[in-house]
């Protein structure tokens, strides 16, 4: 930036305000739609507890709620996640802030879609199943699968615009083998490479290539809708958790990036990119691209070598993910005078959420695990963790970082701590009973569980409990980051 | 295949281990000085770690993928065609491809003779579901995908007699959750349940 003119630093520090408007916009978002996101997961527990089967006689609120948090916090983890790591890379490569708004935009406009959608109980779940949209066998009106391809047409624009804005900003500064950081396998460090940038190229690589697959479905889609006639099931399956895994995937990459930039101001120790980090990121761009066929697993008629492949890439995506980034996050804080915030908190208990479950994940990556426990409540087991403990952990210890950062507002001390344990005791004691349930073969997405598998009602009841500490823990959260909001908010105003 | 019960074990003593390591390290901040030396003595675990992982993931995929339950070219003692439709499923001896075909099979509870392989061809007549069988203490013996075009073939072997049930493991629409079915495992079938229903001989 040294060669910067005048005019050239005003911009970039124009941008920069823009980017932390757009960082807190987009802050409000996650403490506005975490919550209703959250609370349609705890109607579904205590829908499966029996305890609301007079209260709601009608099952499809059930079903329509599955469809909506789990669609709206897919969304939500992604786009929070992408934008707290524009936010740090920020500081790196100029993005045009009108884009990003312009996204933001269209992102709000997909999800009152899906809203107005969940109204009229619309509800394939989350990964919409082709062709399940079309065939409800009346559960939801035929013109609600319209609205939703509307939907995911509208936030596949969106999302596919801010990635290519994110790729031609790098572009404008590296080139492609820069900043995948290829000059260090050469034993170069020249450029030197932020950390963000490595992982915000491989995420805009991967998440262009997934958003890509999405409008090929979208296609399939379109063309049963407007010929009546059935597309291939498999092929749709395939596209479809193609690009369902990789978007959650990026979720938590993103998060990373965000991490690699932010825990050093607390740790006082910089992360900087080497020789195993270059290595570790290059792989993932290859092995997240096959780890999706272990949704497929259960699929008999894939190729059986297709199968393998998706053991070896599931197994591999977890090796350069503790190695370098669980390794590396205990490397920030051994021995080292941690500055101890809800934020840093935060964030070094999200890598371990994350690592507790990817165990789980690997776990049930293994073709001969899964045939026990695919689509078992098993699988929201270890997703929950690494997304509730492990990504939403790292998203609250964004917001509650952005704020500080912009408000200077001191931190309630207590609060913070009380805030933390309520969110680790609830979140690990609600997955757990998601872990217990999958071990004893109760099915996921069941609204309520026959006698063979009706331990699944009592997990549940006990999950419930587990569920109203993470409720006060994220109340007290509002709380204390909410406050800090509105004075970051009229902290940037007056700049 | 491997017990789940026992995966749970593993992942919860690994998990444990996890937070105990990370309890650890959180504590190891208490009145640090933040020398380099400690940051390099974790950099140092690199190597062996990754060496650790690498050899525990090899043996596991090693053991595991003899283990895979697709076909291997078996002979099954006995064949089972199951149609799946939102919100039922239909067992017969023979492949069900007509509504009345359907209707006609989803009314019969199929008996199978006990210790036999039997081969479960298993579709679907509209949307995905998840053709999962349960033994009669209420675990998932194994499952595959019932899929609209497609035909999974699932080999099991039933060595205890009693009821077994079939449970949809793929959501299929707002009644998924009472989508069932199932069959009976006996010593020895009566004449009239097996020419109604499987006795299909390879």
């Amino acid at each position: 930036m040294a060669e910067m003119t005048v005019s050239g630093a005003q911009e970039f520090a124009g941008g920069q305000t823009q980017m932390r408007t757009l960082a807190l916009v987009w802050g409000a978002l996650l403490m506005l739609l975490l919550p209703i996101l959250g609370l349609l997961g705890l109607f579904m527990r205590a829908y499966q507890s029996q305890i609301l089967l007079e209260a709601v006689p009608d099952v499809s609120w059930f079903y329509a709620s599955l469809t909506l948090h789990g669609l709206g916090l897919v969304g939500l983890s992604y786009t929070v996640s992408f934008v707290a790591m524009l936010y740090v890379l920020s500081q790196h490569v100029r993005l045009n802030p009108t884009v990003i708004w312009f996204s933001t935009s269209l992102t709000v406009v997909g999800v009152v879609l899906l809203v107005i959608n969940f109204l009229l109980r619309f509800a394939p779940g989350w990964y919409f199943l082709y062709p399940l949209p079309f065939i409800s066998a009346g559960g939801w009106p035929s013109y609600t699968a319209d609205i939703f391809l509307v939907a995911v047409a509208v936030l596949g624009v969106a999302w596919l615009l801010w990635e290519l804005e994110l790729l031609r900003a790098i572009a404008s500064r590296y080139s492609l083998s820069q900043a995948l950081g290829w000059h260090y396998l050469k034993g170069s460090t020249t450029p030197e490479l932020p950390p963000v940038v490595l992982v915000a190229t491989v995420c805009a690589i991967a998440g262009i290539i997934a958003l890509l697959a999405a409008v090929a479905m979208l296609i399939f889609f379109l063309v049963h809708r407007f010929t009546g006639s059935m597309v291939d099931p498999l092929v749709v399956k395939n596209l479809t958790f193609f690009f369902g895994h990789v978007l959650i995937n990026l979720a938590m990459y993103h998060a990373i990036a965000f991490l690699y930039a932010t825990f050093p101001t607390y740790s006082g120790h910089a992360w900087k990119t080497a020789l195993p980090m270059v290595i570790a990121w290059n792989c993932v761009l290859f092995l997240v691209m096959f780890a999706y066929f272990h949704h497929l697993y259960m699929d008999f008629a894939q190729p059986r070598w297709v199968q393998v492949v998706g053991q070896i890439a599931s197994y591999g995506t977890s090796i350069p993910a503790a190695v370098v980034t669980i390794l590396g996050m205990l490397a920030q804080v051994y021995q080292r005078p941690v500055r101890w915030t809800l934020a840093s908190s935060l964030l070094f208990l999200g890598t371990l959420g994350w690592a507790v479950g990817g165990v789980g994940a690997v776990l049930d990556s293994t073709v001969a695990v899964n045939f026990r426990f695919h689509n078992t409540l098993w699988v929201p087991a270890h997703f929950h963790t690494y997304l509730l403990v492990g990504l939403i952990f790292m998203m609250l210890g964004f917001v509650a970082h952005l704020t500080q950062e912009l408000s200077g507002v001191a931190e309630r001390v207590g609060l913070a701590r009380a805030i933390v344990a309520l969110l680790l005791i609830g979140g690990y004691g609600f997955v757990m009973m998601f872990y217990l349930s999958g071990a004893h073969s109760v099915p996921r997405r069941y609204a309520l569980y026959p006698p063979e598998v009706e331990i699944g009602t009592t997990f549940a009841i006990i999950a419930l409990l587990f569920v109203l500490l993470v409720v006060l823990g994220m109340l007290l959260y509002l709380i204390e980051v909410g406050r800090r909001w509105f004075a970051a908010y009229a902290a940037l105003r007056a700049s | 295949m491997m017990e789940p019960m026992m995966v749970f074990y593993v992942w919860l003593l690994i998990g444990v281990l996890l937070i105990l390591v990370y309890a650890s390290f959180a504590l190891s901040t208490r009145g640090a000085k933040g020398e380099e030396a400690a940051y390099q003595a974790i950099g140092r675990l690199r190597r062996p770690f990754f060496i650790l992982m690498l050899v525990v993931l090899g043996v596991l995929f090693a053991f595991t993928v003899p283990r895979m339950p697709y076909p291997k070219g078996q002979v099954p003692d006995e064949v089972v065609h199951v149609a799946s439709k939102q919100f039922q499923f239909a067992l017969s001896s023979e492949s069900i491809r007509t509504e009345e075909e359907f209707v006609q099979a989803s009314a019969n509870r199929p008996q199978i003779p006990v210790g036999r392989l039997v081969e479960f061809r298993v579709t679907s007549l509209d949307v995905n579901h998840g053709f999962g069988v349960y033994d009669p203490d209420g675990k998932l013996m194994g499952q595959t995908q019932a899929m609209p075009g497609y035909v999974n073939r699932l080999f099991l072997r039933f060595e205890k007699p009693g009821s077994y049930t079939i449970l949809c493991l793929e959501y299929c629409g707002l009644s998924h959750h009472i989508m069932r079915g199932g069959f009976d495992v006996v010593e020895s079938p009566t004449s009239t349940s097996r020419s109604n229903a499987l006795a299909l001989r390879r």
